[in-house]
């Protein structure tokens, strides 16, 4: 962490000794100009998470995770191609967790790791992957499915692992009662998952695409 | 922007040490502990914010739903096979009881876990907790973007709302060109945030920031201490823990 957080901002290419290592380490440092972009984008995810998460929450409706995931995705990727270094993302998500915190409302705990765990899976598959459009796929499925995964990861950790536990009465008495095979109750689950990663890749590929347009407007 | 404005009615400010204090001491208690010595972190969570935050009772809406659904699923599903059960639910003969039992203990488990944060949340200032992580990861700027990311949101909803009104006097958001709608919202907010990105930083470094520490002297900043109250705090946090796993014990 203390590396990928390591920001400096200093102008690339200010540093008077000029020398070669000197250069690399500037580099991989953030700009004014890199810090602004992650401010303004990492603001844009916590207007929506705070608008849209409250209707949505509001509204009960399920898999509401969904759009404001396909947004959080949008965003850090837009972010990670305009600034392709190391840490922006999860440097993007720290941000808006702590304008979570700010935000009035009850709920803290829960989203606040889920935007962290967002970030981090885009920041892990961007890190590993370039800032290309495939890692930004990649990111985005993984980020997608986090949303779906989150509350089953969530919860243990405020009720304790029992909760495991009754996940599993849950599910064998569901298919009993419904008289279906638990089995096609994974598949079922399976099924949403594999929806969510695709939900996650649609939205890392406009996001990139629209990076790629953002570029070209903002070098006019 | 009223959303953003938490209230901070009944509530103390203490500083960022008593409040990581508070966090991780009624995590620890409340993830170590089972059965009846799960009163311990309850006791302690309920009294911690008796003094420092009432307000964090609040939170507890959250899980009010999911309490009662787990008391009674846990009551009715659990069975006798499970091999880890435990300690208070074994001592009964009833699976229905056991069950019972530990749909409380995860209660529990959940009321102090949502306390705790509860608290931490509220009595710490953010400017502690920003300087804590520029101190922890050695960055300069963290608070530079936090704090732009905090004011720029007027702007942002501005421009957003504009794009909106746009959008919908063109004939935007039925159900015929709802996605995209929604497509050019996001996209024309998105860029029309981004192009105002350069202009910030223009100001800002206009402003000298980002300039080499050596050529601008920072002012040095005020080293953060923690207070009697953070100490009282840590120091009964540490007995609590260390009383309640030695009885564990």
């Amino acid at each position: 962490m203390n590396s990928r957080l390591s920001l400096a901002a200093n102008e690339i290419g200010k540093n008077p000794a000029g020398s070669l290592g000197s250069e690399q380490k500037s580099s991989r440092r953030l700009s004014t100009r890199d810090l602004v972009y992650i401010a303004v984008l990492a603001a844009l995810w916590a207007g929506s998470e705070n608008v849209l998460g409250a209707q949505l929450h509001a509204m009960n409706i399920p898999f509401n995770g969904v759009p404001l995931t396909a947004i959080a995705v949008f965003l850090m990727v837009t972010g990670r191609s305009l600034v392709p270094k190391a840490g922006s993302t999860i440097l993007m998500g720290i941000v808006v967790a702590l304008l979570r915190m700010l935000s009035i409302g009850g709920v803290l705990l829960s989203p606040m790791i889920a935007i962290l765990m967002e970030a981090l899976l885009v920041e892990l598959a961007m890190t590993a992957g370039g800032a290309t459009q495939l890692a930004s796929l990649i990111g985005g499925a993984l980020a997608e499915i986090w949303s779906f995964v989150h509350p089953f990861v969530i919860q243990p950790l405020l009720f304790g692992g029992q909760i495991l536990v009754i996940y599993e009465k849950t599910i064998l008495a569901g298919s009993k009662m419904l008289g279906v095979d638990p089995a096609n109750v994974i598949l079922i689950i399976l099924v949403i998952v594999v929806l969510h990663g695709i939900a996650g890749i649609v939205a890392g590929v406009v996001g990139w695409r629209f990076s790629l347009r953002a570029k070209r407007v903002l070098s006019r | 922007m009223e959303i953003f404005a938490k209230s901070q009615a009944g509530t103390q400010q203490i500083g960022v040490y008593g409040a990581i204090a508070i966090l991780a001491g009624g995590l620890l208690l409340a993830l170590s502990m089972g059965g009846a010595f799960l009163l311990i972190p309850l006791i302690y969570a309920a009294v911690v914010c008796l003094l420092f935050s009432r307000e964090a009772f609040r939170d507890l809406r959250q899980i009010v739903v999911l309490v009662p659904v787990v008391i009674v699923v846990s009551t009715l599903l659990w069975q006798a096979e499970y091999i880890d059960p435990s300690p208070m639910a074994t001592a009964t003969s009833s699976p229905f009881v056991a069950g019972f039992i530990v749909g409380v203990e995860m209660s529990v488990r959940a009321v102090v876990t949502v306390l705790a944060v509860s608290v931490f949340v509220r009595t710490s200032k953010v400017s502690d907790l920003t300087y804590l992580i520029e101190s922890v990861s050695g960055s300069k700027s963290f608070s530079f973007v936090l704090g732009l990311a905090f004011n720029i949101r007027p702007y942002l909803e501005r421009i957003s709302r504009d794009t909106l009104n746009a959008i919908k006097m063109r004939g935007g958001f039925t159900l015929r060109n709802m996605a995209s709608s929604i497509s050019c919202l996001l996209s024309s907010t998105t860029l029309n945030a981004l192009a105002k990105c350069q202009d910030i930083s223009y100001a800002a470094e206009a402003r000298a920031f980002g300039s080499e520490m050596k050529a601008a002297r920072s002012a040095p900043r005020e080293q953060m201490k923690p207070s009697r109250t953070d100490l009282a705090i840590i120091i009964t946090t540490v007995i609590l823990v260390v009383l309640s796993f030695v009885s564990k014990a």
